[in-house]
């Protein structure tokens, strides 16, 4: 083997392990996306359709049924690599669910703003998961949910549901499909 | 010049390490569709690295079916960095002497 067959084989398997980390990291952001628009709509139409003043509680749905996505999705498949990535989006993405639930609770005893800071965290999520997996689209989109936020103080009616849809959809499921079809077809 | 590793110098074993370099651990199946190596080959050479101590090999259970994950170990790390030191100072005068050939080149068409 000469030593340029060599570098080849270690650029190779080094691109192998970029699309698995690609691979890897478009699910949880399609699945969490979805689950976060329908039951943003379902809160939105709840709030003009009923006025009934418990519509909030939906949001609740968002982490069972999230989860339920997540194992639905990942069944048949085990994670078959870690990478050094693995650990610390982990890691970010706990941290936020639980500043974000917390955030969620608190919002029924103190009246504040938990749309604009559930929107700050989540981009900054999705800014930092783009960072890591070295993928700037992510970044890029993130700044949607940055913009997002601060039209939360700006709209102070049920509109700021729907854009906090239009937030996620455009931080979290269009980059979520890009990155598929980019996974796909590198893959191809 | 030293000679490079032949432990390593061999393009299913230099594969797998390349791969195991990049991640925190790998199972056997990831290893199998990213090298597209057969399952006996693969073993063989899974077993070599294994017994020079540049990957260690952990058989566990994923519900029924048996699961062997590989990882890293430092003296592979160590030794994957100097196959890739031996293997920058062997391709260096290739280099230089193309950069040359280059040089010579655009002198002529000038």
């Amino acid at each position: 083997m000469r030593p340029d067959e060599s570098l080849d084989i270690i650029a190779r398997m080094m691109a192998q392990t970029r699309r698995s980390v690609l691979g890897g990291a478009y699910l949880p952001l399609l699945v969490w996306g979805w689950v976060t628009v329908a039951v943003g709509m379902a809160v939105y139409f709840s709030v003009v359709l009923t006025a009934d003043p418990r519509h909030y509680l939906l949001w609740f749905l968002i982490p069972p049924l999230g989860l339920a996505g997540m194992r639905l999705f990942r069944r048949g498949r085990h994670v078959a690599v870690r990478t050094a990535l693995t650990a610390p989006l982990h890691s970010i993405w706990w941290m936020l669910t639980a500043v974000l639930l917390s955030f969620s609770v608190t919002s029924y005893f103190v009246s504040f703003n938990v749309l604009f800071f559930v929107l700050l965290l989540l981009a900054i999520g999705c800014y930092v998961t783009g960072a890591l997996v070295k993928y700037p689209f992510l970044q890029y989109s993130s700044v949607a949910g940055f913009v997002l936020s601060a039209s939360m103080w700006l709209v102070t009616d049920e509109r700021r549901i729907l854009l906090f849809v239009a937030a996620i959809f455009a931080m979290m499921i269009i980059p979520a499909y890009k990155m598929k079809k980019d996974f796909n077809h590198e893959r191809a | 010049m030293k000679e490079l590793d032949p432990l390593i110098h061999s393009q299913l074993r230099l594969a797998i390490l390349s791969l195991l370099m990049s991640v925190e651990e790998a199972d056997f199946m990831y290893l199998k569709d990213k090298t597209g190596a057969t399952t006996g080959n693969l073993s063989v050479q899974i077993t070599k690295l294994a017994e020079a101590c540049y990957i260690s090999v952990t058989k566990t259970f994923n519900g029924k079916r048996p699961r062997t994950t590989c990882r890293m170990t430092d003296k592979g790390r160590a030794a994957f960095a100097e196959y890739i030191a031996e293997l920058q100072q062997l391709i260096a005068p290739a280099v230089a002497e193309s950069t040359d050939c280059g040089n010579a080149a655009d002198l002529c068409l000038t």
